[in-house]
């Protein structure tokens, strides 16, 4: 969890896709077998954009993580759901620190 | 002659640039020497050899261009029979048995071009114009979300009224619109080939497919068939899907017209198609292959002197032979063919149909066939409901599933499960899901009692406990009123 963490805070300039791939490996490094992929919003069009295209036995958690990005995991239960919430909230921040006002 | 405004809207659609680069050394992928040489060369296939291509498109292999001359050119009727049945063993292997189902909505038929073989060319003066405005598509997609429909292909004619940004629009409203349970839940186009900065545009929208047919593929036919208007220029046709494939539309749609040339040309361009988009793209090809027939339209003589017409049985040869030769691709089947066609042509590996159709402008509120207002003449008349019924007791479920452009299964990653035959895991059970969704709110009475066993028997059929379990859930869910679950 710090690790993520402190990728959100170390990467805070970084480009989405850069600040994704980052996180990815952190979430593969602690959730080895864990199946997600990220995806770009487009209204109803979740975009995949990196991460699992190899597994598909079961249907896919979406989480919002902003009004553009997502993630979709297809093995979610391999993660307590408080668990998940809390990375998904990590990730969030960094998009969140985006937002202009 | 092109009035000086549209000139200088072609002028400022047509960007060269963004076509050179997909090029090779200054030519497209078609060439037509060594298509028809590779004909030439597969004129009299062995058995044998035949027998070894099918067992690779069963493989889930993309087939090279020798290896679809070789197909299209048997004359052995038994090894035909044996490539209907692959063709079915194939489509069940990647997609599983259910048909996913469309309405096309026909948003606008003003048009610059003036393709000789439609209804809707420039010079038609027997077409009754019309562009819908916003209510007027408001109540078209009422009218069909009160059918029961769920996915659209929105076609447009190629015009500055219908621009990029108009489509945009119309899409907007698509998805915008809702009627008690139901609403549009993927809405693909077909219309004008865009530049990069359009299509961008499409994409912010949420477009599900983006379908541009190339007609056909040869050269000089095309010039011929299409005078004047944007639709002239050959090539920033054929490059359009690798332009919105560019600016991040990662679902195209391929097609070729049927009857404008010799079909097994226009086969051996689709492949060509297909194979150059996989080239360019790190292996992502269309998402779907269409190969409609030429049909009659109205003060259209050109459809009736052609002597490429396609009897019944080449076009089942065509749409096989496609379906080897793509194995993972979806290859869509539209009502354009009549129903006895269709119930024939299925089973050979189609993934999707129209059904319920009505392609006049604004015909779906009207409830009414208007042939002044429709490109070309449908051979399949019948209601969603009759063709869903007519389905099931073929023993095919219909699926209005949108889940996978809504969970990120899209572009690559689709592909990728596709090409692995892994797309079926969830297909089933999205596809039962959003079944039991329709003969709760729009089957008629015969519908239901065709639709329920067959829930029931592919409920059992599912091969994952976990999902057959979370399916039951699912489905207990919607019977309780919930709607839109899916994997």
């Amino acid at each position: 969890m710090n690790r993520l963490r402190a990728v959100v805070e170390e990467r805070q300039r970084d480009e989405d896709l850069d600040f994704i791939k980052a996180c990815h490996e952190v979430l593969a490094e602690l959730y080895p077998s864990l199946h997600l992929r990220w995806v770009r919003i487009y209204g109803k069009r979740w975009a995949y954009i990196y991460g699992n295209s190899g597994y598909l036995d079961q249907g896919s958690l979406r989480i919002q993580l902003s009004q553009d990005y997502g993630i979709c995991i297809d093995n979610a239960e391999l993660v307590a759901p408080l668990e998940l919430d809390q990375l998904a909230a990590i990730i969030k921040e960094h998009f969140n620190a985006k937002v202009v006002v | 002659m092109e009035s000086a405004a549209v000139q200088e809207w072609i002028n400022h659609v047509i960007k060269p640039e963004q076509n050179e680069k997909y090029m090779d050394n200054g030519k497209t992928f078609i060439d037509e020497t060594y298509i028809n040489e590779t004909l030439m060369a597969k004129k009299q296939p062995e058995k044998q050899e035949i027998r070894e291509i099918i067992t690779k498109s069963l493989d889930l292999q993309r087939l090279e261009p020798e290896d679809t001359a070789a197909l299209l050119n048997c004359t052995d009727e038994d090894l035909w029979e044996e490539m209907y049945a692959t063709g079915l063993k194939i489509k069940e292997k990647v997609y599983g048995r259910r048909i996913v189902t469309f309405a096309p909505l026909y948003i606008s038929n003003y048009c610059v071009n003036n393709c000789v073989y439609c209804g809707f060319r420039k010079s038609n003066n027997h077409t009754f114009r019309q562009q819908l405005t916003m209510d007027e598509l408001r109540e078209e997609i009422k009218a069909l979300v009160s059918k029961g429909h769920k996915r659209l292909i929105m076609v447009y004619g190629e015009h500055p009224l219908s621009d990029v940004d108009y489509i945009a629009e119309t899409l907007r409203v698509a998805y915008s619109t809702k009627v008690g349970n139901g609403e549009i839940r993927r809405a693909n186009v077909n219309a004008a080939p865009e530049s990069i900065e359009d299509y961008r545009k499409l994409k912010e929208v949420g477009i599900g497919t983006f379908q541009v047919f190339q007609e056909t593929y040869h050269p000089a036919v095309y010039k011929k068939l299409h005078p004047s208007g944007l639709k002239a220029n050959y090539g920033w046709r054929l490059y359009s899907l690798h332009r919105a494939m560019e600016a991040g539309i990662d679902d195209v749609g391929i097609g070729a017209l049927f009857g404008l040339y010799d079909w097994k040309f226009e086969v051996m361009g689709l492949l060509a198609h297909t194979i150059d988009l996989e080239n360019k793209f790190g292996g992502v090809g269309p998402h779907t292959i269409s190969f409609p027939r030429l049909e009659p339209a109205v003060n259209t003589p050109f459809v009736e002197k052609t002597s490429y017409k396609i009897d019944d049985d080449s076009f089942k040869k065509l749409v096989t032979v496609i379906r080897l030769s793509v194995p993972y691709t979806g290859m869509i089947l539209t009502a354009r063919e009549n129903a006895k066609v269709r119930q024939n042509v299925i089973p050979v590996g189609i993934t999707q149909i129209d059904a319920g159709s009505n392609i006049g402008i604004g015909g779906y509120a009207r409830e009414a066939l208007d042939y002044n207002r429709q490109q070309f003449i449908l051979g399949d008349n019948r209601s969603l409901d009759e063709a869903v019924r007519d389905l099931s007791l073929m023993g095919r479920i219909t699926s209005f599933c949108t889940a996978d452009y809504r969970c990120g299964r899209t572009g690559s990653c689709f592909m990728g499960f596709a090409k692995e035959g892994k797309i079926h895991n969830l297909c089933m059970p999205n596809a039962i899901l959003t079944f039991k969704e329709y003969l709760l709110d729009y089957a008629g009475e015969e519908t239901k009692k065709a639709g329920e066993p067959l829930i029931e028997q592919e409920l059992a059929a599912l091969p994952n406990p976990t999902v057959k379990a979370k399916t039951l859930e699912y489905l207990k869910r919607i019977e309780a009123g919930e709607r839109d679950l899916f994997f």
